[in-house]
């Protein structure tokens, strides 16, 4: 009886608990998704009223539009090099600035400058990076060590264009997910580590049986986020790859899928269709999601 | 005779190892703040400096006429203000929902509560672009045009805080939520109490991420606000330029200046990630 | 604690009330561009156009890289200013969905006198179907810059272009470079276009276009011309790239950022393709009244006032005062115009012969088409004659009317 009275109670704070999120992600987040949702049926130009079209979108889409079918494989690519690349180097990246070392604020900090500053600012140095004449920076330093006798317009071949973009996201992913797996480290506790060092145990076994399983809630928390993330990718392609009447690099090799979406929508004034394609978007996230999801028992404790 | 030559190969193997922990990281400094350099370098140089070939990498004659541009062109203080009011605000509001909500997915059974975290947890995959207009529309519809309600209260809980820090209160025991409630601790009680303290480094985390993704949020501020004394710096710095960017010293110089507070504020927290030693164990 | 929190709600309440002003009796103006050139129309406004018409302006720059999303958003969520500045063919597009309004029809005499007083190239550019949404502001063209101590004979026809360019002169195409706005000038040059003289349908597949385009790429893949421009002004400084085809905003800037080559530099026409011509590619910016504006009359009695002689002469003076350049649509103007007489010659002739973008409804959709035709010959080395074929037929189908 008496365990009955506390579940009733401790769900009422539950949802007291969850309450003002609710209701603000309902009128900002859901309402709007929502919305979006419906006018995935429509056409829609943004002045005149929306005109139902029933399945067209999606069905010029899937069958008519190869744009779609370049981005979607792009940005396949792209996910499954920034992803693991992007944690690996992260996590050895936290790893390092867990340890006891002298100057440790002045290296954390400068690890976390490139995700703390805006795309804008930072593509406009990595356009000088990889600027694609003998000057550009990677030029002259790759000529320079003699690593490359010709030297590459990186931005603008099909072959080099995503690659570069690539390694510009995981130049700026490290700091952000070096801080969510520092602080995941700094979470496990030290009387485990303690007890480990009683027992003798060596460093290796240390990190994987120990630090590893510890760091599974915040691991695969970074792992959703970092596929989620990077599905939607979007300043990185918009800015890097942008010249005056298209983006996306030279033979769009390097659009990726919320930048076409995006290009429909405010260029284009499609508004329907790229509504279209961010649900088909989500669908192919949501389908990733649910596997990680299902391997990784989420919503077991 | 053994035990000299051990303690001799521990202090070798200390030693290469530290080496190679240092050298790591003096690269991965180097490799992650040389953009940096070359964006707060540029931002001094004197025009006739800035188009070199080769790249030079220093200056004798630094200048600081681009940050007297930037501050006498535009009312900068006003749209610092403004980026700090509203990063601040929706800092705070996010740290207190996120981690309310993420206390209730993460330690409470509820009727309905794996449905409303996927949910949420779906929202995030559907791209923020297709959502403007009808959020915009939304906003308009409340009165919110122009106004710090329109840039704070929309950004004041969001799915990614709501994940993460149910993601972190996860880790903490059991056993001490439920002794507490043995105890007859209220559950607003465990959570001011318990909660709270025992999560400093997440919710540093997520301060640091909030502060950072309002700061540099450019695409909502463009489309709500109207009228240039609200403001925010990403608006202000992307209208500086001329149009065709000429002027690469004062736009380093712009984006020197808005990392500032950033960083400030990642100094700050940054060693309650560090600090936070969650606690010295059970007694057991 | 408690404190930091009484300061906190009072701060809170002070900027939530702070945001609340609303006025009346506005004109608002939203232009693309940068914050100067906004104040510098501000500043215009409250000096001359506010005294004598009463009425307060309000100017409000946007960037140019999201101002088409802020525009559209706007419309979509029925929140305009009166007046906006937008690129040359945005006037079009919004008007022609009815989001602008027809200024021809409803200023018709005022309309006339404008025209006659604009350079015919620009204007040919913002005139869809005899409807005009937008005046012009400003011009951009496309103009050949060169070392005189490198190069001191600008090419005058593709030959020269050609002679040069076999004698290692590099050259570089600084606005365009791989897209539909550098192969523009080569398509007209060679005597072809995009479309028929009625828009009604696409030209692309003749001889004079397959003649551009085979030049054009023959300038990447024979020639060494660079795909991308990021660092031409370094090249054009040091000399790796004496000669550069790039808009005219440069002039003002380069005496500032390389004071040390005072004379060893000029700009020079186009030069002529095969048909004798040297069309140039003209773009630029527009001003239009919304729909929505509550003060027509004023605002179009605003944009009148921008088109005088006077006024454009100020904005060229307060332009430049930061080294930018402001080239004014209004013929007469030229004539008091305070930039170097051998530049002003140049830009004047290059003017009278530019080209805009078509005034074709289905053009803005079939861009990526061309682009994607053009990167391929260029990149993959597909046949040109294959390509035109196909962009035509694509091109044909695009078109609205």
């Amino acid at each position: 009886m008496r365990k009955k009275r506390k579940f009733t109670k401790r769900t009422k704070w539950a949802y007291i608990f969850i309450a003002p999120s609710m209701i603000i992600l309902t009128i900002f987040v859901f309402i709007p998704v929502i919305a979006s949702f419906f006018l995935s049926f429509t056409e829609y130009d943004g002045i005149s009223p929306p005109k139902i079209i029933g399945l067209k979108n999606y069905i010029t889409i899937i069958f008519k539009d190869p744009l779609f079918w370049k981005a979607v494989k792009n940005t396949l690519f792209y996910v499954i090099f920034t992803v693991p690349l992007g944690i690996a180097v992260s996590l050895l990246v936290s790893l390092a600035l867990y340890q006891r070392i002298k100057f440790s604020a002045l290296f954390r900090t400068g690890f976390f400058l490139p995700t703390v500053t805006s795309i804008a600012a930072v593509s406009v140095v990595w356009r000088w990076i990889y600027a694609g004449d003998r000057y550009g920076f990677l030029n002259y330093v790759l000529t320079k060590l003699g690593v490359i006798s010709v030297i590459q317009d990186w931005l603008m071949q099909p072959s080099t264009t995503l690659p570069a973009i690539i390694v510009m996201s995981i130049w700026g992913g490290v700091g952000y997910n070096s801080i969510i797996l520092l602080s995941g480290l700094q979470s496990i506790p030290d009387s485990i580590f303690e007890a480990a060092k009683i027992d003798g145990v060596s460093s290796w076994e240390k990190f994987w049986y120990i630090t590893l399983p510890m760091l599974k809630p915040v691991m695969l928390f970074l792992v959703i986020m970092s596929t989620i993330n990077s599905f939607q990718v979007f300043e990185q392609v918009y800015i890097m790859t942008s010249s005056t009447e298209y983006f996306g690099g030279v033979l769009y090799s390097a659009l990726t899928i919320v930048p076409y979406l995006y290009e429909r929508a405010f260029k284009r004034f499609m508004l329907g269709y790229a509504s279209a394609l961010a649900y088909l978007l989500f669908v192919i996230i949501f389908v990733f999601t649910l596997i990680y999801m299902k391997i990784s028992k989420f919503y077991e404790e | 005779m053994k035990n000299k030559n051990m303690k001799k190969i521990v202090k070798i193997r200390k030693v290469v190892n530290n080496f190679v922990l240092y050298s790591f990281l003096i690269i991965g400094f180097v490799i992650m703040v040389f953009p940096f350099y070359w964006m707060v370098i540029s931002s001094v140089k004197p025009r006739e400096e800035l188009l070199t070939y080769p790249p030079v990498l220093y200056t004798l004659k630094p200048t600081i006429e681009y940050y007297k541009q930037l501050f006498s062109l535009i009312p900068m203080q006003r749209y610092l203000f403004n980026s700090l009011f509203v990063a601040l605000s929706v800092t705070i509001t996010n740290l207190l929902l996120s981690s309310l909500a993420g206390y209730a997915f993460a330690k409470h059974k509820f009727y309905g509560r794996n449905f409303l975290f996927t949910l949420i947890l779906g929202s995030m995959m559907v791209p923020w672009q297709v959502n403007i207009i009808p959020s915009f529309i939304i906003v308009k519809k409340l009165g919110w045009l122009n106004s710090f309600y329109g840039l704070i209260i929309p950004a004041m809980v969001n799915a990614f805080g709501i994940f993460f820090m149910r993601q972190m209160i996860s880790t903490i025991p059991n056993e001490l939520i439920d002794a507490a409630r043995i105890d007859g601790c209220s559950e607003p009680y465990i959570f001011w109490r318990i909660i709270l303290p025992l999560s400093k480094p997440g919710l540093a985390t997520l301060a640091i991420f909030s502060f950072m993704s309002q700061w540099n949020n450019f695409v909502w501020p463009l489309i709500i606000i109207h009228k240039s004394d609200m403001r925010t710096v990403p608006l202000s710095l992307a209208v500086l330029n001329s149009q065709f960017s000429n002027n690469f010293g004062l736009l380093m110089a712009g984006a020197s200046i808005s990392i500032l507070p950033m960083l400030v504020v990642f100094i700050f927290l940054q060693k309650y990630i560090v600090k936070g030693i969650v606690f010295t164990g059970l007694k057991e | 604690m408690k404190n930091f929190v009484k300061i906190l709600i009072i701060l809170t309440i002070f900027c939530f009330s702070c945001s609340k002003k609303e006025q009346k009796n506005v004109l608002t103006i939203w232009h693309v561009g940068s914050e100067e050139e906004a104040q510098i129309i501000k500043n215009l406004a409250d000096k001359y156009f506010t005294p004598q018409e009463g009425i307060q302006v309000v100017c409000e720059s946007v960037s140019w890289s999201e101002a088409h999303t802020k525009y559209l958003t706007a419309i979509a969520g029925e929140v305009l200013p009166d007046l906006g500045t937008m690129g040359l063919t945005w006037a079009t597009e919004f008007g022609s969905k009815g989001a602008m309004i027809e200024l021809k029809e409803s200023f018709p005499e005022d309309m006339e006198q404008i025209e006659k007083s604009v350079f015919r190239s620009i204007w040919d550019s913002v005139k869809w179907k005899n409807k005009v949404y937008g005046i012009p502001f400003d011009m951009t063209v496309q103009i050949l810059y060169y070392r005189k101590d490198l190069i001191p004979n600008p090419p005058q026809t593709w030959d020269e272009l050609v002679s040069l360019l076999e004698h290692g002169k590099k050259f570089v195409i600084g606005w365009g470079s791989l897209d539909w706005i550098g192969f523009s000038p080569f398509l007209w040059q060679a005597g072809g276009d995009y479309y028929d003289k009625n828009g009604t349908k696409a030209i692309l597949d003749s001889r004079e276009a397959l003649v551009a385009l085979k030049f054009f790429s023959s300038l990447y893949t024979k020639y060494n011309v660079p795909r991308s421009a990021e660092n031409f002004a370094a090249g054009f400084r040091s000399g790796e790239y004496p000669l550069v085809m790039c808009g005219n905003w440069l002039i003002n800037s380069f005496p500032a950022e390389m004071p040390e080559l005072e004379g060893k530099w000029s700009i020079a026409l186009l030069p002529k393709g095969p048909s004798g011509k040297r069309t140039s590619f003209i773009g630029g910016r527009v001003i239009g009244i919304f729909k929505t504006s509550k003060n027509v009359d004023k605002a179009f009695k605003f944009i009148k006032f921008l088109m005088k002689p006077e006024i454009q002469i100020e904005i060229y003076n307060e332009i430049a005062k930061s080294k930018n350049i402001y080239l004014p649509p209004n013929i007469d103007v030229w004539k008091n115009l305070p930039i170097q007489e051998e530049f002003k010659k140049i830009l004047f002739e290059q003017i009278k012969e530019a080209k805009g973008p078509p005034s074709v409804l289905g053009w803005d959709d079939s861009t990526k088409y061309v682009v994607e035709s053009i990167q391929n010959v260029v990149v993959l080395g597909s046949e040109p004659q294959q390509e035109l074929q196909k962009l035509n037929k694509k091109l044909n189908e695009l078109i609205k009317n």
